[in-house]
């Protein structure tokens, strides 16, 4: 079936979308807008959507270079430290207000990411997954000895009266829940639009043959970058986000090899190079850590990460398109069916 | 005559193997000039040459008058000399249409323009059938046309085919031929290495012949397959063709 | 820096590079047969090293003793792997086999914690105690023992590879799996007996380890890295290099630990990574 050569329905960023989707997304986003009314009393809820969004940002933004543009890193706790430690820093030292510390950590990440980007994007698949992986691991090793960053024992932001001027809120933690779902909308529209851009089209390109999009003109490595400054860029916001969600950075909770694993498996879970690839990886993956957290807390820290190891494997060997394209197939087995 | 793409004693090494040596060659604008030699001939190499692939140790390659010589592939695809694979490479996740639109962002950033003139280019090519079809499904015949549709998408000026008939069904070649044709009509310059040298003859206004690295003869294609060297190589006499 | 502080580190870094050696010649063994990197490596290497130390406390065995049980246990373990997860993802998809060896990564390390705690656990008061002098040089005498075990087990390994029936298979394999699958060798044993051997090489390596380094659920991660780095400057899937680079490796974290924070040793050895992979991707004792 050929579509018709002049398309008179709606469009974005030029590709047909249709209104049925629109109304859907944005009536969703006005629910959850709705949802923290309901919410009075109910910390554990409040905290477990707080960090579904962020996560699911975090998804978004490794999908932008994993999923998209075919580049694995297990490596990408880097951006995300880096912009909390960016903020808190021109806060701690320059009286910097965390929202621009926030535009600074966006920055600082993303020009990280290039500047890592441009040798390592040289390397291809397992050489490329590995050099992420030590960079990583540097990085972490220099903050946890580096005094001027507080070394090991990091950073504590210091208190501030509630308010969004100082981006910290206290007894009320809604404004935190209205800021990461914020962030999610913002940034999976713009992933909605960049996979139907023009950097869509040459980073799928990339993914499924580097040199076929070479060969056609295109510098993969120009595109790349772009990739990677998104990416790291996003997850430097998402860094500034935590550091003013929980007043204390330290390199084990912002800078390691965790973080870099959750990330990726968010998208990996859900479903690697689709826009709700991440959204749902998140809603599942969170919900299981959090009520982990509660019923094995203390010495049970990590149930989560064994069950996330455990569904890495099986999804890899079983369901490599993770949720998503269980989705599609069992879709496609309905429709079978109802003919 | 101005020549549009100029080959001038261009030289190879792979460690002690002479992969090319000394080859001198151009092209007319909008001329189909056939390769033609045996396997290991060095045909592919000088395709890489050409479009950037390898480096050559010694000589030049101009297009329309412009050294082109070390830049980057993507540079002089960029430039207007776009090259298809011997075996066809696209897009495994994309449809036809979404490998052809990408090509054609070579060109603008709009992708619904893109998207149009992938239509077009994949009526051309006699595959508008198949523009929403997954391109892993795609039969040999169906790649090496998409390969070309995806290389015609940049708006070439030069055009290296590598092979475009292997592993096209007979029946079919007749039809590959008459696109290549119609592909130089529209003022595209074609250099089509090619196996199947009867079907070569055919359409090549020109052909040269390389066998080991060098080339050979030079001429019209009744000339050149008349060349007892070309003939001496393929029966793989190297003593004569050296 | 007087002669013989500098001796004393050159043969530290020495038998610490041995154990680096066995480490990266299990990678090297599995990436030349299947193409695939074992993210898991390090996690293998705490599974061996909690079983030595746990058979010293609770049963009183030493790792000497425990040695020949944990590499053959190993052997089973990496056989178990193969047939069991990366059997399925072979002919898959790039990031099904980076992640198929990831999760198993993930899910070892949380499973120790789970198990055992973040403590560090180690040995005390081994069979092999004291120290050994010889000359100016004052050598802990597991480290001796630690450099001397690796030193056989890869001497055992190299002639297994090299001089047997089975090893020329497994290098045909290496070298063209194609033309390997057509002269009649069975793939899919060379595939887990390739797992097998560097489980137990790791088995071995993480017994001998034992005796000097605490155990805790991420020591992996710490020796993983190395062996990366190791593997990338043997040349990916070369064992000989493995060994060479190993030993290369050990004496350089030696050094920079001897400069910097212990901390910090690890990090001019990341770097090192980066620099081969870059300029001289084959390894700078791999073929061009």
């Amino acid at each position: 079936m050929s579509a018709p050569s002049v398309n008179k329905g709606l469009t974005f960023a030029g590709s047909p979308i249709k209104l049925r989707n629109i109304v859907l997304f944005f009536a969703g986003v006005g629910i959850l807008y709705l949802i923290p009314q309901f919410l009075d009393g109910k910390p554990f809820e409040l905290r477990l959507l707080t960090v579904i969004f962020l996560y699911a940002v975090m998804g978004q933004s490794w999908n932008i270079l994993g999923g998209y543009a075919g580049q694995i890193s297990i490596g990408h706790a880097m951006f995300f430290g880096l912009g909390a430690y960016t903020s808190t820093i021109a806060f701690l030292n320059f009286g910097v207000n965390p929202w621009i510390g926030g535009l600074l950590a966006v920055a600082v990440s993303a020009l990280a990411g290039v500047l890592i980007g441009i040798p390592c994007f040289r390397l291809r698949s397992h050489y490329f997954v590995i050099a992420t992986l030590v960079v990583a691991e540097s990085i972490f090793l220099i903050f946890s000895e580096w005094s001027f960053v507080g070394a090991a024992i990091g950073l504590e932001l210091p208190i501030r009266p509630s308010g969004w001027e100082n981006f910290q809120f206290h007894r009320n933690k809604i404004p935190y829940y209205y800021i990461a779902l914020t962030m999610l909308v913002v940034v999976t529209i713009f992933v909605i639009w960049m996979e139907r851009s023009k950097i869509g089209f040459v980073l799928k390109g990339i993914r499924d043959d580097e040199d076929a999009v070479r060969s056609l003109g295109f510098s993969p490595l120009r595109y790349k970058l772009i990739a990677m400054a998104f990416s790291a860029g996003i997850l430097g916001f998402c860094g500034t986000f935590y550091a003013q969600y929980v007043l204390l950075i330290e390199p084990p909770t912002v800078l390691f090899a965790s973080i870099s694993v959750i990330v990726a498996l968010i998208p990996i879970f859900g479903g690697i190079g689709t826009v709700a690839g991440p959204i749902i990886g998140s809603v599942i993956l969170l919900t299981i850590s959090e009520y982990s957290r509660v019923h094995f807390s203390g010495s049970g820290r990590n149930v989560d990460l064994l069950i996330y190891g455990a569904l890495i494997m099986v999804f890899a060997a079983y369901c490599p398109g993770g949720v998503m394209s269980m989705i599609s197939s069992l879709r496609a087995r309905f429709r079978k069916g109802a003919v | 005559m101005n020549p549009i793409l100029r080959v001038e004693n261009v030289s190879v090494r792979f460690g002690g193997l002479q992969a090319l040596g000394d080859v001198s060659f151009a092209v007319a604008n909008n001329e189909i000039l056939g390769v033609v030699g045996p396997n290991g001939a060095g045909k592919s190499t000088l395709f890489g040459v050409i479009c950037g692939d390898v480096h050559p140790d010694a000589g030049s390659t101009l297009l329309a008058g412009k050294s082109i010589t070390g830049k980057s592939s993507d540079e002089i695809a960029r430039s207007g000399l776009v090259r298809t694979f011997q075996t066809p490479r696209p897009f495994t996740t994309m449809t036809f249409l979404e490998n052809v639109t990408l090509a054609a962002l070579t060109k603008t950033n709009d992708v619904a323009i893109a998207r149009e003139r992938a239509r077009l280019v994949l009526d051309q090519v006699g595959l508008s059938d198949c523009c929403d079809r997954p391109s892993s499904g795609a039969s040999t015949g169906q790649r090496k046309r998409l390969d070309i549709a995806r290389a015609l998408g940049t708006e070439p000026s030069v055009l290296l085919l590598d092979e475009p008939l292997g592993g096209v069904d007979p029946g079919s070649i007749a039809d590959m031929l008459a696109l290549l044709k119609r592909i130089r009509d529209r003022g595209v310059t074609l250099v089509v290495i090619e196996h199947n040298l009867e079907a070569l003859t055919g359409i090549a206004d020109r052909l040269i012949a390389m066998t080991l690295g060098k080339k050979i003869a030079d001429g019209a294609p009744k000339d050149v397959m008349s060349d007892d060297r070309l003939v001496r190589a393929y029966l793989g006499d190297d003593d004569a063709a050296a | 820096m007087t002669a013989e502080l500098l001796l004393q580190l050159l043969v530290s870094g020495l038998g610490m590079g041995f154990i680096f050696a066995l480490i990266a010649i299990g990678l090297a063994l599995i990436y030349g047969v299947m193409n695939v990197v074992n993210f898991a490596h390090g996690e293998f290497l705490m599974i061996s090293m909690y079983a030595s130390v746990f058979a010293f406390t609770l049963g009183g065995l030493d790792p000497v003793v425990t040695l020949p049980f944990v590499a053959v246990a190993m052997f089973g373990f990496g056989v178990a792997v193969y047939y069991l997860l990366m059997k399925r993802v072979l002919g898959g998809a790039m990031h099904s086999q980076i992640f198929a060896t990831f999760g198993l990564m993930v899910f070892l390390q949380a499973a120790a914690q789970f198990t055992f705690g973040a403590d560090y656990y180690s040995i005390n008061h081994s069979w092999l105690g004291g120290t050994v002098r010889i000359g100016g040089v004052t050598l802990p005498m597991p480290q001796i023992v630690a450099a001397v075990g690796a030193i056989l087990c890869t001497a055992c390994l190299y002639l297994l590879v090299f001089r047997t029936r089975v090893g020329r298979s497994l290098r045909a394999v290496s070298q063209d799996r194609v033309a390997a699958l057509t002269m009649g060798i069975d793939a899919d044993r060379m595939n887990a007996l390739a797992w097998g051997l560097a489980a137990a090489c790791i088995g071995v390596a993480g017994s001998l380890l034992s005796n000097f380094y605490y155990v805790f659920p991420r020591v992996g991660a710490v020796f993983v890295l190395v062996a990366y780095v190791t593997v990338a400057l043997g040349g990916f899937g070369s064992i000989g290099g493995a060994l060479a680079a190993g030993v290369a490796i050990g004496v350089l974290q030696v050094f920079s630990g001897f400069f910097m924070t212990s901390t910090l040793k690890f990090v001019p050895v990341f770097a090192l990574y980066l620099l081969i992979v870059l300029f001289r991707p084959t390894g700078l004792l791999g073929k061009q």
